[in-house]
């Protein structure tokens, strides 16, 4: 296997197999990031392929830094202009119901990791995304209000519920084990 | 507060964590659209290179004739009108007409050595007069006796040739006989007749323009009046007794011609079956019996010298097109070697994705490559041929056989592996040389029309004298036969 800058360089010439061996690497990562961010395994498929599209068009402005939160950002971007656009079809609305969509498990064991991201999967659509981009992006409110188009104390608002529904949600996890 | 920060905390750490198995077939999907998105550039960048060198032959094209049309006017194409004078003192019926000394009985003119005509008016037993080619007959029957210049034998002639008869008036007091450049027949551009102010040219003169206007005639003329000269007083513009016109054979090949072509069109390549006998066996074989025509595009530039050899070159990018099967060699192996997984007469193949392929299944590797019995090779082909040859020319027709070197670049080449209609492996063969060096065979038919935009038919067979792998183990040398619709301009 080659090195991560081998693979990168190869991808920046589209080659063929650097794109097939990046995708190799980090597939299952971002699968997980498409997964946490849409409502649907359908949508997350979409997610992955759009992402990693992208990702090979525009690996040419990739310089240095964090390959990883490079790439993880430009599927979030993704999902974002994917959240945007539903919202202003009114596929999503401000606050839905809970979400029933289960996050599917993941391969590794990582059975605490997948069932807390089961969690944030199952919160309404605007909630999940501010506290993925508050919590785990590390996102200000004014940038998430700007990303969203929300005012800050909506998004405040919503991280706030957010937090409450996963904490009741984990306190009920660590009562019932 | 303490709170929120652990749940923040809590998650962020779980999200780093958490990693899905990506689904089955997603590589596929995103590859399929990388190759459809690259497909679609590439074809946009053939065509904008088609329309730019389109653009620029039609560029080329205008400027030409737009610096043709600037040249002078051949005098044959202005309004004059001369007056031959049968007069034994030579006289004109106006100041705006040229005059032409008296005809005696014994006033032969020739157009040429061997191409006589008889201008007389005493010649009364004379009608018209049937001579050689570029001979001039007099026609005294009737009243207005007309004198006419024809070619014989081809009566038709091209746009440029100036179609006019020269009438000569009845013999009267004055013996004087009108010409009119409108009644002048020329049998080949170039014997014009002066305007209004001037007498018949000067036979430097009358060369000159002949000369240009063969550069703006490119009809098929055997032979062409290049000047004509008075046997006698060479400077008087009422010329006297006899006349030469010297003809010369023009051959339209004996100027250069510049050409050229765009074409567009599809090529058919050689399969193989014969693989290699290896001692280092592999996994999978793939024999390639049958070959595909893909599209092929293409410009071709050149000089038509004299004797019609031809010299061109120009680039040529098309694809072989390999479809044969897939199978798997010794049922006893048990692992696969991504990087060599086959061979193909063309040489060892790997695969990129056989791991994403077979992570959501459950076949062992070997399995999995056995449910395969199909593969596909594709390589992506760019030639510079240049090429020697030799033009044939019947009218407006020209049939242009070549022959030369082509170095072809090998650009790239994908190898697929999988089911009819369904390719699920994704490779490339191993070792291939970046250029072979063959041989170029052509034959092309072109249509020229007036304005020198052509059409035709290229046929092109391309033959690589060497092999296309870097290893001695492998000797396959492609071919591909090209036929191709084409346009552009033969200047």
């Amino acid at each position: 296997m080659n090195s991560l800058e081998t693979i990168i360089e190869g991808c920046k010439k589209n080659k063929a197999w650097a794109q097939a061996e990046l995708f190799a690497k980090f597939s299952d990562k971002m699968y997980g990031v498409c997964c946490y961010y849409t409502n649907s395994r359908d949508d997350a498929e979409d997610l992955l392929h759009d992402g990693f599209i992208r990702l090979f068009e525009n690996i040419s402005k990739y310089e240095d830094g964090n390959f990883e939160a490079w790439m993880r950002k430009v599927f979030v971007n993704l999902a974002l202009i994917k959240f945007r656009k539903d919202k202003r079809n009114k596929i999503v609305s401000e606050i839905d119901d809970l979400n029933q969509y289960q996050m599917p498990l993941s391969e590794n064991n990582q059975l605490q990791a997948a069932e807390l991201m089961n969690l944030v999967s199952q919160l309404p659509t605007q909630y999940r995304i501010v506290f993925n981009l508050y919590a785990i992006e590390g996102y200000k409110h004014k940038e998430i209000s700007v990303m969203l188009d929300i005012s800050e104390g909506t998004s405040k608002s919503n991280l706030s519920r957010a937090r409450k529904i996963l904490q009741d949600q984990v306190n009920q996890i660590e009562l019932y084990q | 507060m303490k709170e929120e920060h652990y749940i923040d905390q809590l998650f962020s750490q779980a999200a780093k964590d958490y990693t899905v198995a990506s689904p089955s077939g997603a590589w596929n999907r995103i590859e399929a659209s990388i190759a459809a998105k690259r497909k679609r550039r590439r074809l946009l960048l053939w065509w904008l290179v088609g329309a730019l060198s389109s653009i620029a032959s039609l560029g080329l094209f205008v400027m030409i004739n737009t610096h043709q049309s600037n040249l002078p006017q051949s005098p044959a194409t202005e309004q004059s009108e001369i007056v031959i004078s049968f007069d034994s003192a030579a006289q004109s019926t106006s100041a705006n007409k040229a005059a032409i000394t008296p005809m005696h009985s014994d006033s032969i003119h020739q157009l040429s050595e061997n191409k006589p005509f008889d201008i007389d008016p005493n010649t009364s037993n004379k009608t018209r007069q049937k001579l050689s080619s570029d001979s001039l007959a007099i026609d005294k029957n009737t009243d207005r006796q007309k004198l006419a210049i024809s070619p014989v034998g081809k009566p038709n002639q091209s746009d440029f040739s100036q179609t006019a008869k020269i009438e000569i008036n009845p013999i009267s007091s004055s013996n004087s006989s009108v010409i009119t450049p409108d009644t002048i027949s020329l049998s080949q551009k170039g014997l014009s007749i002066a305007d209004n102010t001037k007498q018949i040219e000067k036979p430097n003169e009358t060369a000159k323009q002949i000369e240009q206007a063969e550069k703006v005639d490119s009809a098929e003329k055997s032979d062409s009046v290049v000047a004509i000269e008075p046997l006698t007083n060479e400077t008087n513009p009422i010329i006297n007794g006899k006349y030469q016109a010297i003809t010369s054979p023009i051959n339209k090949t004996s100027k250069i011609n510049i050409f050229i072509f765009n074409y567009i069109g599809v090529s058919y390549s050689n399969g193989n079956n014969q693989l290699p006998n290896l001692d280092n066996e592999k996994l999978a074989t793939t024999p390639f019996t049958k070959a595909g025509w893909k599209p092929n595009i293409g410009l071709e530039m050149g000089v038509i010298l004299p004797f019609r050899a031809f010299v061109s070159f120009g680039f040529t990018r098309y694809n072989l097109m390999f479809k044969g099967s897939f199978s798997t060699t010794d049922s006893k192996i048990n692992y696969v070697e991504i990087d060599q997984i086959g061979y193909s007469p063309m040489g060892y193949f790997n695969v990129f994705n056989l791991e994403e392929a077979l992570r959501s299944k459950n076949y062992g590797n070997v399995d999995y490559l056995r449910k395969f019995n199909q593969a596909e090779i594709e390589l992506r082909m760019l030639a510079y041929p240049i090429n020697i040859g030799y033009a044939l020319d019947k009218g407006r027709w020209k049939w242009m056989n070549s022959i030369g070197l082509i170095p072809i670049k090998i650009i790239s080449n994908e190898v697929r592996i999988g089911n009819k209609n369904e390719y699920n492996l994704f490779g490339q063969i191993l070792d291939l040389k970046s250029k072979v060096y063959g041989l170029s065979v052509g034959s092309d038919i072109r249509f020229k029309t007036k304005n020198k935009l052509s059409f035709g038919i290229k046929t092109n067979f391309n033959y690589s004298l060497q092999s296309t792998n870097k290893s001695s183990e492998f000797n396959y040398k492609p071919y591909s036969f090209l036929i191709s619709p084409q346009i552009g301009f033969i200047f």
